[in-house]
């Protein structure tokens, strides 16, 4: 039997007209990206496998002892041997080197996981050369993985008092093309920090007549906040 | 293979299975942000990946006990709603900040592609929680029980608030058709 109630009638109207109304079908741009990140993933995961918590648990212990112990020995020898305190402090500039440049041979590497990693490797270090930010703002500019840019991108907002950092990241959004998120988050960043070099560059990025609507929203608000 | 067997094996660190999961995935999430937006396609895809982002960061809270479904579009309505937060969609139905696409598709017909534009148009009119449920409906395998798990409220809520948005569109895009 027929169902005669109008609302029942509306109801089935509105499901029709979304069922029957198409969804538009994904780009292939999507699957690259998907792709890339899980590559990144599982190549990570080879690399450092999980253990299970109880494991990881004894492993903090384990190495909280360990130094502890290393810190007292350690600090007993350098008090009794000052001579050697400047052979420590040259062994760890050796570390320090050999693993900027590791990092930097990895961040050329053709997998988004290596290069990913490279970037944590530079972000970790301490009291960075121009050098690390000059390959981090490279990358944050000429990098074809999306997620690479954006870890670039987390990894320079740790130094934005650094003026060479500061002065690339504005120059960065105008190269942001082809990834919102990208462009999104550094228009966020100088929407905090109040970067007022960034408006020229904002604001001829918001007369770009094919502008997705809510970046365009969101600049226009960066724009009028900085102004 | 099952979903939840398979999820379970990228918890446990099988994470090529993840692409399994994607693949049967992708279409109904982008269709959920697809419509939530309200056409807003470029968006929507980045937000389907954001989703299986989190489902990687956060695989070893999937325990199982409910449908792979409910816990991936549960991952989805949090990414929706920081969208709408940092866009200002809960202004309201008329909020500036939804733009319905007008964007032609060259794959559509002209009757097609006034129908999308027509009902962007009249979703981006309801209220956002409501443009929500009406389109978690439409989602195959979710029940109305997975739908207010998903938007913490109770079943019975959830029918009430279907029913009413989907008269609501109804009535919305039938007017949009007659101007």
């Amino acid at each position: 039997m027929e169902n005669t109630d109008p609302k029942r009638k509306e109801i089935e109207e509105a499901e029709r007209l979304l069922d029957q109304t198409p969804i538009p079908e994904l780009t292939e741009s999507l699957d690259r990206k998907f792709y890339d990140f899980l590559d990144a993933a599982i190549t990570t995961r080879d690399q450092f496998p999980q253990r299970s918590r109880t494991a990881l648990y004894w492993y903090a212990v384990a190495a909280g002892i360990a130094l502890f112990v290393m810190g007292w020995l350690g600090g007993s020898v350098l008090s009794t041997r000052n001579k050697s305190s400047v052979e420590i402090t040259g062994l760890s500039g050796e570390v320090r080197d050999l693993r900027e440049s590791l990092a930097l041979t990895m961040i050329q590497q053709p997998l988004p996981g290596k290069r990913i990693q490279a970037i944590n490797m530079l972000a970790d270090m301490k009291n960075p050369d121009d050098k690390i930010y000059a390959t981090l703002l490279s990358t944050l500019n000429h990098d074809p993985n999306d997620n690479v840019r954006l870890v670039a991108l987390e990894a320079l907002a740790k130094h934005v008092e650094n003026d060479q950092v500061m002065a690339g990241m504005v120059e960065a959004i105008g190269q942001q093309q082809t990834s919102p998120v990208v462009l999104l988050r550094l228009t966020e960043l100088m929407a905090l920090l109040g970067e007022k070099r960034a408006l020229p560059v904002l604001k001829t990025i918001l007369e770009k007549p094919d502008l997705n609507y809510n970046i365009k929203t969101q600049i226009y608000e960066t724009v009028q906040g900085l102004s | 293979m099952d979903e939840i067997q398979l999820m379970i094996q990228v918890s446990q660190g099988d994470l090529a299975k993840l692409g399994i999961l994607y693949e049967r995935y992708k279409q109904s999430l982008f269709g959920y942000f697809y419509r939530v937006t309200c056409g807003d396609h470029a968006f929507s895809e980045d937000m389907v990946h954001q989703v299986f982002v989190r489902v990687l960061k956060y695989r070893s809270s999937f325990k199982g006990t409910g449908s792979f479904a409910k816990w991936v579009f549960h991952i989805a309505h949090h990414i929706a709603v920081d969208y709408s937060k940092s866009f200002r969609h809960y202004a309201g139905p008329d909020s500036l900040a939804i733009k319905p696409s007008g964007e032609p598709d060259p794959y559509k017909s002209l009757e097609q592609q006034e129908k999308i534009i027509l009902l962007n148009r009249a979703l981006s009119r309801l209220k956002e929680d409501d443009r929500e449920a009406v389109t978690l409906a439409k989602i195959q395998g979710l029940k109305y029980q997975d739908i207010a798990a998903i938007l913490d409220t109770t079943e019975g809520a959830v029918r009430v608030k279907i029913h009413r948005a989907l008269i609501e569109l109804k009535k919305i895009y039938s007017q949009l058709e007659s101007t």
